[in-house]
């Protein structure tokens, strides 16, 4: 299990947690996100066969607490606001699979999450909270919330800067709240995030659509 | 006889699609404010074989497409390529093009 946890590992280096982007792509379509922060590391790969939810496989460390967690998961797009000059999302999420320590047995584990959003052209609102557990290993719980802006109005098919502020408490990390800047470009279907917590902790996260 | 009735009949149907102009659309969108989520919306249309481009104008929420002479696309499935492509239709126009 310890090679299987540094493969792992190694994997979420190289590639990834909760997920900042939007979690539902179009229908037939598939998204790939990798997401790593001083806390977790995580990568998800999903389909989309409807507009209305997605479905995938899952791997991500905990990083503070050394276990990791991996299985399947779904979200389910619960209410999309569509107005005039603005979008506003509610998703659920849930997944479960095996959950494991370091050098430890493999237990049943898994995760729940509810992520809202709300953008303009030049500003966005996110919220999440999350719990994940593995059974005899540990239960976390996040929550983050997240502030932005785009310093200027890209058009279709140019690249798009957005710039954020974020608070995120970890339960694992002694329900620390951890403030951190991070930047966000994006162009046609990929996402690039880079940011840097105030404890001078390092975030890279990327979404692919395909 | 029968080969030219048969004959006439087709060149009858054809002349009017050829001679059919292409059609832009214009379709109002309310929730277009992303880039990367309105990819959704360039493919989806580009499953469908008589649209012939799409463009995408964030600043007025507007979808503008190029249909192909001849195309069969009308507003009742064009508004639910929109619908699910995570968007909601508040208007569509049409013109015909030169």
């Amino acid at each position: 299990m310890r090679t299987a946890t540094a493969a792992l590992a190694a994997a979420l280096v190289l590639g990834s947690g909760p997920a900042p982007a939007r979690p539902v792509s179009w229908p037939g379509g598939w998204t790939a996100i990798q997401e790593w922060n001083p806390d977790m590391g995580s990568v998800l790969l999903h389909y989309t066969p409807s507009r209305h939810w997605s479905a995938g496989l899952f791997a991500r460390r905990m990083r503070e607490g050394d276990w990791t967690l991996t299985g399947a998961q779904a979200t389910w797009l619960v209410q999309r606001w569509n107005l005039p000059a603005a979008q506003a999302n509610l998703y659920l999420t849930g997944g479960g699979g095996a959950a494991w320590r370091d050098g430890g047995a493999v237990r049943p584990g898994g995760f729940a999450r509810v992520q809202g959003d709300w953008e303009t052209r030049r500003l966005m609102l996110m919220g999440m909270a999350e719990v994940s557990h593995g059974d005899g290993i540990a239960t976390v719980d996040i929550e983050m919330l997240r502030a932005g802006f785009a310093p200027w109005l890209a058009g279709y098919g140019r690249v798009h800067l957005w710039l954020f502020g974020q608070v995120r408490r970890d339960s694992a990390a002694g329900n620390r709240v951890e403030p951190a800047f991070v930047a966000r470009v994006f162009h046609r279907t990929v996402m690039l995030e880079a940011g840097v917590t105030g404890s001078g902790g390092l975030i890279l996260n990327s979404t692919f659509r395909f | 006889m029968r080969a030219i009735l048969v004959a006439a009949v087709l060149a009858a149907l054809s002349v009017p699609l050829a001679a059919a102009p292409a059609q832009l659309v214009t379709v109002k969108v309310n929730g277009l404010v992303c880039d990367f989520c309105a990819r959704s919306i360039e493919a989806m249309m580009k499953r469908r074989t008589d649209v012939e481009r799409v463009h995408v104008d964030l600043d007025r929420g507007e979808v503008h497409l190029t249909l192909r002479p001849g195309a069969t696309l009308t507003d009742p499935q064009l508004a639910r390529l929109i619908t699910d492509s995570g968007y909601a239709v508040a208007a569509i126009t049409r013109e015909a093009r030169p």
